[in-house]
């Protein structure tokens, strides 16, 4: 620390005040403690952004190191330098310095988790081949003691071609002292020396850089090794390159077939660069007597899979009742405070466009974002909290099985459970999947599961249409509402078995989990993990929700027609000479709210609701359902809200005047539109139909294509008006 | 095969998930997952006395080959 008296002064102007001297790639396997050691190094000075064109999050940190400045950049984890995923292409991208506005590294700090040495020597050595400097920080090195590993840090620099080793514990800084001095001065350092494990490869690549070194396709070593053993076309479509001059190919191609032969490519590298890392661990690695702890004796028998059922089984459970159950006391508060809010404000200004565009516009709209808030908050501090003590893993493992069974595989457990809540944020979380097929079938499985914007609608039905009464010892209403979430998941479960059947047909990709070791989660990652899944949701969801909240809020509000309230204006000053005191005010309310019904009936929503009823009349529903549902398919949870201004039950409608006015509800000709058939034909369509715009916006960005959406959407629309016709028709004509 | 599943690598069996499936391995001292079908792909064969508890295994510790990288990569 300078002895100079610091003021603090924002980010933006440390930015510009001191630049960095070098950028450095923090790069490891996935669980290695990388995030931790990012989070400790840079402290709270970092941001997050997505790299251009793909959902990956690129994390970038400014650490002060002594008197120098390095910038650190958080590469998502890999196990190799080969990608199998979107995530690892872009660390291996910018290791290459191919991943636009992103420097090329000056440097690279490689996290090793002490506990699988063996494992990520693997990346390490790839690193080296990269030929810049390097420092490995050695992780979890408490852990690795405590299981009697022994790592003889001398030794495996020697090992390493002199690259410095540095046993830190993320957790509570031990060891960082060392490590910050190194990083400080490493991107000046001498690149350590390149370990000789496959001199044949190494060969190879010399005979090629003339034709694809600096002087030919411009490509640096490691790169060429990379064509090498991935061939020339797969690896120029992973990065991107134009296609090499025919000579050159050839000369690949040929090298290839010597290095190679006719097995795998990757399984040749495979086997020399392991052959060498056991070669290492024999002189580095000794494993004394385990020090003996309870929790590891209780960990084992946690995993045996009857005791591991049951934590699962709790675990979810305490999830659900966290977001179900706790969330909703803040769901309320914000609930009230928006209405609060939106009445103050819609009561100070003068009655009109504006007051209405601010209260029921913009106040409703940003109040149907932030009402997600605390459920969305809970959800992820549980996905993070499984993630960072590494039960993710171990969830995936004990359920792939069942989840086989119907087309998905582990992995989509927590996706899926997520959609209870939301399907945005566990459409989000589908990226732990990595084969393709798995991942899409899960991401069009989640949005059948019963999300928390349906309640309002279901607890609406069923409170107004289904009789309160006991069946055995279940009440009937309860018991309705369950089915409805079976009925949700049936849907989505049949939509999987369909799809693997169709389009995602293909045998099942190899299931190859590491299972990480249960680790104590520590805590400032956690918070800022949190932080950022809530402003990526806020910015994906919100926006969606918010732009869908004042469009509908406008399709409701015009065009006003002038007559509607001359007659209303007329109406209360006739109510004003007959009544007084509380029956006037009761009038008057009266009044505004028919008025307001009728003004929604001539609204560009109304007209589409009358206009669109034709094609909705089979399945019972008169024009005012068809416009809530019309006014419902950008964001389901509007629903209730434009029942409630349609059948003219004010700004406060409660639940049990809404249901009372729509039991009453009849056609033009008497008959009641609320039957039982109609009803259940309601509910069902709410159950499978996709009506929420920021659903779908993340599948096509999450899918980077427009198909899946629309596949989704017209499919799930198509199910869910098919049921309700049947259900309707059948139980009409019963 | 790169989480070290390569010739040479000694393996040993830790359990099977619930209803049998997938299997959880050690490789050097990292705990891994694989399905039974994708399992049945390498050739394994036992070391040492070591070994011998984890004879309940359906394939024992060591060794892996050949055609089952096609499937692996």
């Amino acid at each position: 620390m300078s002895s100079r008296p610091e003021i603090a002064v924002p980010l933006r102007n440390v930015a510009i005040t001191r630049r960095a001297s070098a950028t450095i790639a923090v790069v490891g396997n996935p669980n290695s403690g990388k995030s931790s050691l990012f989070n400790r190094l840079t402290g709270m000075n970092q941001h997050t952004a997505n790299y251009p064109g793909v959902t990956v999050e690129r994390r970038v940190g400014r650490a002060r190191l002594g008197a120098a400045v390095v910038d650190l950049i958080d590469l998502p984890g890999t196990y190799s330098l080969s990608a199998n995923s979107m995530d690892e292409q872009i660390a291996i991208g910018v290791l290459f310095g191919r991943v636009l506005g992103t420097p090329r590294p000056d440097a690279i700090l490689a996290v090793v988790d002490a506990t699988r040495l063996y494992q990520s020597l693997y990346l390490v050595q790839q690193l080296l081949d990269l030929g810049r400097p390097l420092a490995v920080a050695l992780t979890m090195s408490d852990a690795a003691q405590a299981e009697g590993l022994k790592i003889d840090v001398e030794r495996l620099s020697h090992h390493l071609g002199g690259a410095a080793v540095f046993p830190v514990v993320a957790t509570t800084g031990r060891g960082f002292e060392p490590l910050r001095a190194a990083l400080a001065g490493l991107a000046q350092a001498a690149a350590p020396r390149v370990p000789a494990v496959w001199p044949e490869l190494e060969h190879a690549v010399r005979e090629l850089e003339p034709d694809l070194g600096a002087k030919g396709a411009r490509l640096q070593r490691a790169e060429i090794e990379r064509l090498l053993v991935e061939g020339a076309d797969e690896f120029r479509a992973g990065a991107n390159l134009p296609p090499l001059p025919a000579e050159a190919r050839a000369n690949v191609d040929a090298l290839r077939a010597g290095l190679f032969g006719a097995e795998p490519a990757l399984a040749v590298e495979a086997r020399h660069r392991y052959e060498w890392i056991r070669f290492v661990l024999r002189d580095v690695q000794t494993t004394g007597s385990v020090v003996r702890r309870r929790s590891a004796a209780l960990i084992h028998w946690i995993n045996q899979p009857w005791p591991a059922t049951v934590l699962f089984v709790l675990s979810m459970a305490i999830v659900f009742q966290a977001v179900f159950a706790w969330a909703t006391v803040f769901m309320d508060w914000i609930d009230a405070g928006v209405s609060g809010i939106g009445a103050a404000v819609a009561a100070s200004l003068p009655e009109g466009a504006v007051a209405s565009f601010l209260a029921d516009g913009v106040i409703a709209g940003v109040g149907s974002v932030i009402i997600f808030l605390p459920q969305i908050l809970i959800l992820f501090l549980f996905i993070i909290l499984m993630e960072d003590t590494g039960y993710l893993a171990r969830a995936a493992f004990l359920v792939d099985r069942a989840m086989r069974s119907i087309g998905l595989s582990g992995q989509s457990v927590i996706p899926l459970l997520s959609s209870f809540a939301c399907a945005v944020p566990a459409i989000m979380a589908t990226r732990v999947i990595p084969d393709r097929r798995d991942r899409i079938a899960t991401i069009l499985a989640s949005p059948f599961m019963t999300c928390s914007a349906r309640l309002p609608v279901y607890a609406l039905l069923i409170a107004a249409f289904v009789p309160a009464q006991s069946v055995f010892i279940f009440n009937l209403q309860g018991l309705v509402l369950f089915g409805l979430y079976v009925l949700g998941i049936v849907g989505g479960v049949a939509t999987t078995f369909l799809l693997r059947r169709s389009v995602l047909r293909g045998k099942n990709p190899p299931f190859i989990l590491a299972l990480p070791e249960f680790r104590l989660p520590n805590v400032r990652t956690v918070i800022m993990k949190l932080l950022d899944r809530v402003r990526i949701f806020l910015r994906r969801a919100g926006t969606v929700i918010f732009a869908v909240a004042v469009v509908v809020w406008a399709l409701a509000y015009f065009p006003r027609s002038d007559a509607l309230e001359q007659q209303r204006l007329a109406a209360v000053d006739a109510a004003a000479s007959t009544l007084t005191g509380p029956a006037l005010d009761e009038r008057i309310a009266e009044i505004d709210n028919e008025a307001a019904a009728a003004h929604l009936e001539q609204s560009w929503l109304g007209r589409a609701g009358q206009m669109v009823a034709p094609v909705f009349a089979p399945l019972g529903w008169d024009w005012r359902i068809s416009a809530a549902v019309i006014a419902g398919f950008p964001a389901r949870e509007v629903v209730v809200a434009v029942l409630g201004t349609i059948y003219a039950v004010g700004d406060d409608a409660n639940e049990q005047s809404l249901a009372a006015r729509l039991s009453s509800a009849t056609w033009p000709d008497g008959r009641l539109v609320f039957t039982l058939p109609m009803v259940l034909g309601l509910l069902v369509f709410y159950a499978w139909c996709l009506q929420c715009a920021a659903t779908l916006a993340v599948i096509r960005r999450e899918t980077n294509s427009w198909r899946w959406p629309v596949f989704a959407w017209g499919y799930m629309t198509v199910l869910g008006y098919t049921a309700a016709l049947l259900i309707y028709q059948v139980g009409s004509s019963a | 095969m790169v989480l070290g599943l390569v010739e040479g690598a000694e393996v040993t069996f830790v359990r099977a998930s619930l209803g049998g499936d997938p299997l959880e391995f050690r490789v050097f001292g990292a705990a891994i997952s694989l399905r039974r079908e994708h399992a049945r792909c390498f050739r394994v064969s036992p070391v040492g006395a070591s070994s011998a508890r984890d004879s309940s295994a359906p394939r024992d510790s060591v060794a892996s080959e050949a055609r089952s990288y096609q499937d692996l990569s």
